[in-house]
């Protein structure tokens, strides 16, 4: 704990705070909530309280492995947590550039109390501490030097903004833009040029930041960017405005009021750089990113927005954030196959793993059984349904729904959590009640109707609950011999928008469970007998084989190059990637609120995509 | 007697509150969390921005602690037992709640960054439509006591509660009251799931604990004014009058607590498009159906 205790002798006082410290364990999660549901871990049964900010956490927990590009982000999260703060990593591996973790332990309900338990250890004997040191890391610091190199901007008066250029956005939006790492702490660290880090001594100000202040006020006024000054002596600024109009730039206006500079606050010099809005009226754009840690949106989403007023005018959604070189990583020994595919998605591994066996199925190889005691079905529906309910508790949150994001990660869990037909029978009308409840909430059909509609025609290569919100009749599922056993018929909705992507999936949550009962009904019966595991074969000559399933978000398809007991080449095809292309058109011009619910409604996988 | 009246109802009052409001978020009862939570936070920095405006920032949650307090002190707990008795309390009222406008603009400013800025102005546009509608309500009780002194708004509700003499009135006052709280469904400017916390999201350590306690400060001032105005105040039989309005204002307090746990969050247009359109034309009514009530009734 070098980077985490605050400075200072553990004495006196102190000694009582830190016995509360210990016992509010305030946490901050990354990659995000949704991973760590789907990993089974309860965090508030645990003793944790998530919060929304990492400026409001004590602990700041990794689960799982996290992408290179996602531990950067990471970097900048911690260190806008305030001391004395603590790291646990669950099964996340090597965290670098973040400290050493301060807990590490597996990605279990276990380790995670385990590791809560350590965590109030360290934060009892070491909240204050003489040895403590300030954080630094690399992501940090280069970008902080490359903007004192950058000459100042002095824009002439052809100067056209360009919003997509990050370095202008920066400089001309003079303070508003300061740097994720003033933000909520959701961003990429890509404009951390200041240290977020606060000295310790230093009163949690510290001067780099001072000077750079000073510095950017300068570039905001030279640039006709707003100021703080500005507003508050708002009666000035109406009178330039009226001024500003008839005299061509008010210039001698602002010259005259109150012994300030040439041109000082003149509503037309202000504004004439700033892009307009839809309504005509000039507006500073704010950059605020929302990802790739944002908490009500999927973890990893890279995605930032330029703000005019509360008008999302403009959206950037890099692909794969969580890039990790996935098709490289499947090529190996064919038995390693389904758990090395079943890594791809942390939202969706016994899908992924069934995609696996599935394709060695029809290269005739040898594949071990899916993970489940229940059987595939079981296993994937069980799967689609806790994702389902994974993602409405994530939505939930995002509606400031209390209620809908406890019970909807209850529900999930009990449903991963759930060994034998019984137990999902007797969670079969629970379940069914829950959703009824939800169905029937006031304002919650209001609240979505009309968000983010994507025609079905439109929609390109979009699969999924996505498209069959779209009126399209598209499923994986159809094509399989042992869903068209069961009568399967998929959930179809023509209103295209987010609450028809609610009833979508809050139908298919009821719909996969009655299939896992339908299934192991048959199964009893006696018809599927030997269907229980695969026999391995002799080793089969090179070939080339396809599978597709139908995973939560969509159609997902794997090819296979085989030569005897070694994949030599995969290609990967999934959901998420198109679903993610179709952010902006969800988003653009919407009121913020409404954007992130749109952006949510599509329920991308950041893990699926791989840049 | 008087302070100590109230700082007991600010200090208990406030910890049951704050023990609904971690079950709102949450889901769960944790009597203790409170407390642990407010030491928690003191235990930790105070981190400032880099870029802020550090008096603004500095100054937003005494600031609002201030509004909370102020509003508080014209409601009296029983007869005689108020900080400051105004001629003009009734109005008082309102004119303090402008403050929490100031103080949530001025935390969304202070700390120049995105999500808090964005949350303050959100507050701003929405609380010119609540203003409205705690001022209107107000008008209507005051008429039926014929006096903008709290106590006589009191004593005029002996023979019926104005909850049910005007129950328009008091569904809009109330309703008002919860967004001017910024209490859930109402929460656009902290919205946790859009805005990180909003404007409460840059803040940490001490100045979160101010934070959060003027906002039950808010909270316990607004309920005691949902019972003296409507509820009858220490009006009852039985038990002493204080435990009367107690009881009443941690009713009524709990109530605006829990009710946002089960209702998502209005989007930030419909507070105002409801204000404008719907609540100002029903607290007219409101007032014109007083104003009937009270030349043919005696009341």
């Amino acid at each position: 704990m070098r980077t985490g205790p605050r400075l200072g002798r553990p004495a006196g006082l102190r000694q009582l705070l830190t016995a509360a410290l210990s016992a509010q364990l305030d946490v901050f999660v990354l990659p995000g909530v949704d991973v760590a549901s789907a990993a089974g871990l309860d965090l508030e049964a645990a003793g944790a309280r998530v919060v929304a900010t990492p400026r409001h956490a004590t602990l700041l927990l990794v689960v799982g492995e996290l992408p290179a590009g996602l531990r950067e982000a990471a970097v900048v999260v911690y260190a806008q947590m305030p001391r004395p703060r603590v790291l646990i990593a669950l099964g996340a591996g090597d965290v670098s550039p973040l400290p050493l973790p301060d807990v590490a332990a597996a990605a279990d309900q276990h380790g995670l109390e385990h590791s809560l338990e350590e965590a109030r250890r360290h934060l009892r004997e070491g909240a204050w501490s003489l040895e403590a040191q300030p954080f630094e890391a690399d992501a940090l610091v280069p970008k902080r030097r490359r903007k004192k190199e950058r000459p100042s901007e002095k824009p002439g008066p052809a100067h056209q903004p360009q919003h997509g250029q990050m370095d202008h956005a920066k400089a001309g939006h003079g303070g508003m833009d300061h740097g994720p790492a003033d933000h909520g702490g959701m961003d990429h660290g890509r404009a951390a040029d200041g240290r977020a880090e606060p000295d310790p001594a230093g009163g949690g100000r510290e001067e780099p930041g001072r000077s750079e202040h000073a510095g950017m006020r300068h570039d905001a006024r030279e640039h006709g960017g707003r100021q703080k000054r500005g507003t508050q002596d708002s009666a000035m600024q109406v009178g330039d405005m009226q001024h500003g109009g008839m005299q061509d730039g008010g210039m001698q206006h602002g010259g005259a009021s109150g012994g300030m500079p040439m041109g000082f606050m003149s509503m037309v010099r202000l504004t004439q750089h700033l892009p307009r809005s839809s309504d005509g009226l000039p507006m500073e754009r704010v950059q605020a990113p929302f990802g790739p840690f944002f908490p009500a949106l999927p973890s990893g989403l890279d995605l930032t927005l330029w703000l005019d007023g509360d008008t999302v005018a403009r959206v950037v959604s890099a692909q794969g954030a969580a890039s990790r070189g996935i098709e490289a990583s499947l090529v190996g020994d064919v038995a390693g196959l389904p758990d090395r595919l079943a890594r791809v998605d942390p939202l969706a591994p016994r899908c992924y793993r069934r995609l696996a066996v599935k394709a060695l199925e029809a290269a005739g190889m040898a594949g071990p059984e899916p993970a489940a005691r229940l059987g595939w079905l079981a296993a994937v529906e069980l799967e689609r349904a806790a994702s389902h309910l994974n993602w409405l508790s994530r939505l939930g949150f995002l509606l400031g729904y209390g209620w809908l994001a406890s019970e909807a990660g209850r529900w999930q869990r009990a449903l991963r959590g759930s060994r034998n037909v019984d137990e999902v029978a007797e969670l079969e009308s629970l379940v069914g009640a829950f959703l009824q409840r939800v169905r029937r909430t006031l304002l919650l059909a209001r609240r979505l109707r009309g968000l983010g509609r994507l025609p079905g025609a439109e929609l390109g290569g979009v699969s999924g609950p996505v498209a069959r919100a779209s009126g399209l009749r598209l499923d994986a599922r159809l094509a399989d011999q042992t869903y068209q056993e069961l009568g399967f018929e998929p959930v179809v909705r023509s209103e295209a928008d987010a609450l028809a992507r609610l009833a979508v999936r809050l139908d298919e949550v009821s719909q996969s469970l009655g299939l896992v009962r339908a299934w192991a009904q048959q199964r009893s019966a006696g018809d599927r007998q030997g269907s229980a595991s695969l026999v391995p074969q002799d080793e089969a000559a090179s070939s080339l084989v396809a599978a597709e399933v139908e995973s939560p978000r969509g159609r997902a398809s794997l090819e296979l190059a085989v030569d005897g007991r070694r994949v030599v080449r995969a290609a990967l095809t999934t959901p998420s990637p198109g679903a993610q292309e179709l952010i902006e058109r969800v988003a653009l011009d919407a009121e913020l609120a409404d954007a992130l619910v749109a952006v949510a409604s599509l329920d991308i996988s950041p893990w699926e995509v791989d840049g | 007697m008087t302070t100590l009246a109230y700082l007991l109802l600010v200090t208990l009052g406030g910890y049951g509150l704050a023990v609904v409001e971690e079950w709102s978020s949450s889901g769960r009862w944790r009597p203790s969390a409170p407390l642990l939570r407010s030491v928690a936070l003191l235990a930790r920095e105070s981190l400032s921005p880099r870029l802020l405006d550090r008096k603004l920032f500095e100054a937003a949650p005494p600031l609002l602690l201030v509004a909370g307090v102020l509003s508080m002190a014209v409601l009296p707990l029983a007869p005689g037992v108020v900080p400051v008795e105004l001629a003009t309390g009734a109005l008082w009222l309102n004119a303090a709640l402008v403050y929490v406008a100031v103080a949530l603009l001025m935390a969304g400013w202070g700390p120049d960054a995105a999500y808090p800025m964005v949350a303050g102005f959100r507050f701003l546009g929405q609380f010119v439509a609540y203003a409205m509608l705690v001022v209107m309500p107000i008008t209507a009780v005051a008429m039926r006591a014929s006096s903008l002194v709290v106590g006589d708004i009191i004593t005029s509700q002996a023979t019926l509660w104005n909850a049910l003499l005007q129950p328009l009135g008091f569904a809009v006052f109330l309703l008002a009251a919860m967004a001017i709280c910024y209490l859930p469904p109402f929460d656009q400017p902290v919205a946790p799931g859009e805005l990180a916390g909003g404007v409460v999201g840059e803040y940490t350590g001490a100045r979160l604990v101010v934070m959060r306690l003027a906002r039950l400060v808010l909270v316990l001032s607004l309920a005691l004014a949902v019972t003296v105005f409507y509820l009858g105040g220490w009006l009852g039989p039985l038990l002493p009058a204080p435990a009367w309005s107690v009881l009443k204002t941690l009713a009524v307090a709990g109530a605006m607590l829990a009710v946002g746990r089960y209702l998502p969050r209005l989007r930030t247009d419909w507070p105002l498009e409801w204000g404008w359109k719907v609540g100002i034309p029903l607290a007219l009514l409101n007032i014109f159906w007083v104003g009937v009530v009270l030349l043919v009734a005696d009341l």
